[in-house]
């Protein structure tokens, strides 16, 4: 066996595990981006549900975050 | 030199660049507060939409809208972006972007949403300061045309989206 042959047998190996992982792991970020996003819209959904939110006036909460300052 | 010090010797290095820059930023952030550019929000204002109810038409917000100096938060806006009654504020899209766009008339008044439309999550501790001077100016804008204009927030279901590479 040749000295070309022997190291594509052990490089290319490598390399196809290399990027194959990088993309498994990509994937993996993904499915979990997904399962997060899912859980936190559907708390946002409930908490719309159980506290709708409140018209406010601009110019009140400007001058409570003037007093606070 | 051992590797322990090696490595210890890098991570003050590391520190010795990061704090001062955190530093830099708060005084930056506490500057622009105190000159009123921005306010104090509570929670994570990026991932809320606002609701403006106000007496002013689409035509007078969006010439007020041209008339603001939104250079102390690197934006640029888009006038009836893409033909809708929106502006459209771009600073960097790889970034961060936000919409203004008018949603019809509500009891009377007209209604107005405002959401940062996307942003990348791992520049946010650079990017809310920037976020909160164009929310202000926003409001600073509505409050000038209508000083009875109210708003209403409203947590937004976000969809983060990864890149392959």
């Amino acid at each position: 066996m040749d000295n070309v042959t022997l190291v594509l047998i052990i490089a290319v190996p490598i390399i196809a595990i290399s990027v194959g992982g990088f993309f498994l792991r990509r994937l993996m970020m993904r499915g979990i981006d997904a399962g997060m996003d899912a859980v936190r819209n559907e708390k946002i959904r409930k908490q719309e549900a159980e506290n709708p939110p409140k018209q406010q006036s601009l110019a009140e909460r400007y001058a409570q975050n003037e007093k606070k300052e | 030199m051992s590797p322990i010090l090696v490595f210890l010797l890098l991570i003050g290095v590391v520190l010795a660049i990061s704090i001062p820059i955190g530093i830099s930023r708060g005084k930056k952030m506490r500057e622009e507060m105190e000159k009123g550019n921005m306010i104090r929000r509570e929670g994570s204002f990026w991932d809320e939409e606002t609701f403006f109810y106000t007496k002013a038409t689409y035509d007078e917000v969006k010439n007020k809208i041209k008339e603001v100096d939104f250079s102390n938060c690197k934006v640029s806006t888009e006038i009836d972006f893409e033909g809708c009654q929106a502006v459209f504020f771009c600073p960097n899209p790889k970034y961060w972007t936000a919409v203004l766009e008018y949603a019809g008339e509500s009891n009377g008044k007209h209604l107005f949403k405002y959401y940062v439309y996307s942003y990348n999550q791992n520049k946010l501790g650079l990017l809310f300061g920037d976020m909160n001077i164009c929310l202000t100016s926003v409001e600073k804008a509505f409050l000038s045309l209508d000083g009875e204009t109210t708003t209403e927030t409203h947590q937004l279901q976000r969809k983060t989206k990864r890149s392959w590479f």
